[in-house]
């Protein structure tokens, strides 16, 4: 049997073919090949909030790796010795992520608007700081990624906002 | 003292259940609304709902805790750290309902909340200070003229501040004027009090913090030093004991400082002395906390005495039943800090569900969790997560065995500073023990993630991809984790 998963982490997308035979597998990870043997979980796979978690044991070049993966709509997290790997399938995947240069300043989070610092017309740098938020009690200052004209401001102090929200739209200049 | 209300939530929460535990004294969990199955509402005997989720609506909301104690029968107050721990006013108000206050007497917390005052009655008491303000800062003329004589770089700290918040660093005199604004709107909006003062930036220095702890019957005594000098956005993320360039001299002189001041302020119960240490060896008074650290396990485990414990003794009128000569130190302790939170994206706070969460274990390791698998980490408090900590008969001994349990933690749902916190651990400077409070600037900034095992984890990922499913339902070998809730009901329908 033979599956191949596409999987995308950071910049990177990475062609993950298995080959399995019972316990043995070999895995095509990008140009790499690795020859592994599946261990049994060590313990049940469970569901919570939306999300499949399960423990992944296998043994490749006589160490054992043993990670837990979550599986949470287009997105997969991997804890392996203490570091986690995010990688997301499907083609739009990487979209969300690394946002540079777009020109809409958005809500990393939610939180709540403390001071916005720009108004439609103003010419900005990228970096120039254009408000002001507080989330989980610490005051995070958003900035401009590009050069450009301030064209659109929705950001109005004292209000609350869902991450993810555009908050301040610039221009290339 | 039979009852115990903890106003506080998270993983204090549920470390000063233990000790109240220990003590055979019941203890009363608050809960916003969005904390209704949070691991300390679970951990406590009983549960009362103060409010929606805000803070303010809840967890600093005075008449609805003090209700709550009322409601509850608790004949205690213990305030944890953050929140209302150092609100002088709470505190009246505890006692003015006939509770007893587990902290420091009201007056004590009002002089030092003000660190303003704190440096007054520092210098009263023979302590030498951060060269900085005698006033708060409300004329930008004579701020400005202030901030020259001082030199640059600079710190505009809150008068009323604690946690970083309301402070800013200042390199330049173009800056100040901005940092002044920003410092002082964050410190109304986080103490209602927008009072700020400048602070030369005494770098590179270490943060060293004395342990005090004072009974009613005139007994003060030191717990010895943490060295706390890992921090970020003026948080610290990794703290230890000893110091490692402590010696029996200068550990003597920084104690006998400590002792000054609080006994100068009549001073009962915990309470943490901080200082900066500079590269000569000499400290100069930062602050006093008057409550219970977030740091104080490192301290319980190189002293092995219990402070959460001592604290309720010591409240319900107990002599502290032991003396300076009583107090011994054995081996390191290291603490870290794991929060949810984006070490590539400036520490930005994360939250969301914590899909999955595993502890790590073994000698010597202590850990101290406030979240379980499946439970959302709220958007409205504090991002920390868990501290874990390791002790060893060497502080290089307690390094392996805090980075040994951190390879073994799992925490999926968040961005989270797990990665981050081993990198600290492994850094040749800090296993030389060559610590200040720029060091995070000056050896992980800016920071990634080193992905070693990228390949391993992809072939992880793909194999539970083309697993069995188990949000397909109904699968023989899936479960849905059942909520602490569904748990704590079985529990308490079974029982």
């Amino acid at each position: 049997m033979s599956t191949t998963t596409t999987l995308r982490h950071g910049e990177h997308t990475l062609e993950v073919t298995i080959v399995a035979d019972g316990e043995a597998l070999r895995g095509h990870v990008g140009d790499r090949t690795v020859e592994a043997r599946r261990l049994p979980a060590s313990a049940p796979p469970y569901a919570t909030a939306g999300a499949s978690v399960q423990e992944i044991t296998f043994v490749s070049a006589d160490r054992t790796h043993h990670a837990t993966v979550v599986r949470h709509r287009d997105r997969i997290l991997v804890a392996l010795r203490g570091r986690t790997y995010v990688f997301t399938t499907g083609s739009d995947g990487a979209a969300a992520h690394g946002s540079v240069g777009t020109g809409k300043i958005a809500a990393p989070m939610p939180g709540k608007i403390i001071a916005v610092s720009v108004q439609v017309g103003d010419r900005v740098t990228s970096g120039a700081p254009v408000l002001v938020m507080e989330a989980m009690k610490m005051e995070t200052t958003l900035t401009a990624d590009i050069d450009g004209e301030v064209t659109r401001v929705t950001a109005v102090a004292g209000e609350t906002v869902d991450a993810g929200v555009v908050l301040v739209e610039i221009t290339p200049a | 003292m039979r009852r115990v209300l903890i106003a506080n939530r998270g993983e204090i929460a549920v470390r000063i259940v233990r000790a109240c535990r220990t003590l055979g004294l019941e203890s009363v969990a608050v809960a916003s609304d969005a904390d209704r199955t949070a691991l300390h509402v679970l951990a406590a005997d009983r549960m009362v709902a103060i409010g929606p989720a805000p803070a303010r609506e809840s967890y600093l909301n005075v008449p609805a805790l003090l209700e709550a104690a009322q409601t509850s029968g608790a004949d205690a107050v213990h305030p944890g750290y953050g929140f209302l721990a150092e609100n002088a006013s709470f505190a009246r108000a505890v006692e003015a309902a006939g509770l007893t206050w587990i902290g420091p007497p009201a007056d004590a917390i009002a002089t030092m909340g003000d660190k303003l005052a704190a440096r007054v009655a520092a210098a009263a008491a023979g302590v030498p200070l951060v060269p900085g303000s005698e006033i708060a800062a409300d004329d930008s003329a004579r701020v400005a003229r202030e901030a020259a004589a001082l030199g640059y770089p600079l710190l505009v700290k809150a008068a009323a501040g604690g946690g970083g918040k309301g402070m800013r660093l200042v390199r330049t005199a173009d800056a100040l004027p901005g940092a002044l604004e920003a410092a002082a709107r964050e410190a109304t909006g986080a103490f209602a009090d927008g009072r700020v003062y400048l602070e030369r930036l005494l770098e590179p220095a270490r943060h060293v913090e004395i342990q005090v702890f004072a009974d009613r019957h005139g007994t003060a005594v030191h717990l010895g030093e943490r060295e706390c000098s890992i921090q970020r956005r003026h948080q610290k993320v990794l703290e230890e004991s000893p110091c490692p360039i402590m010696t029996p001299a200068l550990r003597a002189a920084m104690a006998d400082a400590a002792l000054a001041i609080t006994r100068a302020v009549g001073y009962v119960n915990a309470g943490t002395v901080e200082f900066l240490l500079d590269a000569h060896g000499r400290f100069y008074f930062l602050e006093m906390n008057t409550r219970l650290q977030v740091e104080h396990p490192v301290t319980e485990l190189v002293t092995g005495i219990d402070l959460v414990a001592t604290q309720l003794r010591v409240a319900g009128g107990e002599p502290l039943g032991f003396s300076q000569a009583d107090v011994t130190f054995r081996g390191h302790a290291i603490e870290v800090r794991l929060y949810a939170e984006d070490p590539e994206a400036g520490f930005l706070p994360s939250a969301g569900p914590l899909f999955a969460w595993r502890e790590p274990a073994g000698p010597g390791i202590r850990v101290d969790a406030g979240v379980a698998a499946g439970m959302t980490i709220p958007v409205e408090y504090d991002p920390m997560l868990a501290k874990l900590a390791a002790w060893g008969p060497t502080r290089d001994v307690a390094i392996a065995r805090l980075r040994t349990g951190l390879g073994d933690t799992v925490a999926l749902g968040p961005s989270t500073n797990l990665a981050f916190l081993a990198d600290v651990l492994d850094h040749p400077a800090f296993r030389a023990s060559e610590t200040h409070t720029g060091f995070i600037d000056a050896h992980l900034h800016p920071w990634r993630q080193a992905t070693p095992d990228v390949h391993d984890a992809a072939l992880a990922a793909a194999l539970a991809a083309t697993s069995a499913q188990p949000l397909a339902g109904g699968s023989s070998t899936s479960a849905t984790l059942p909520t602490p809730w569904e748990r704590l009901g079985a529990w308490r329908v079974g029982a």
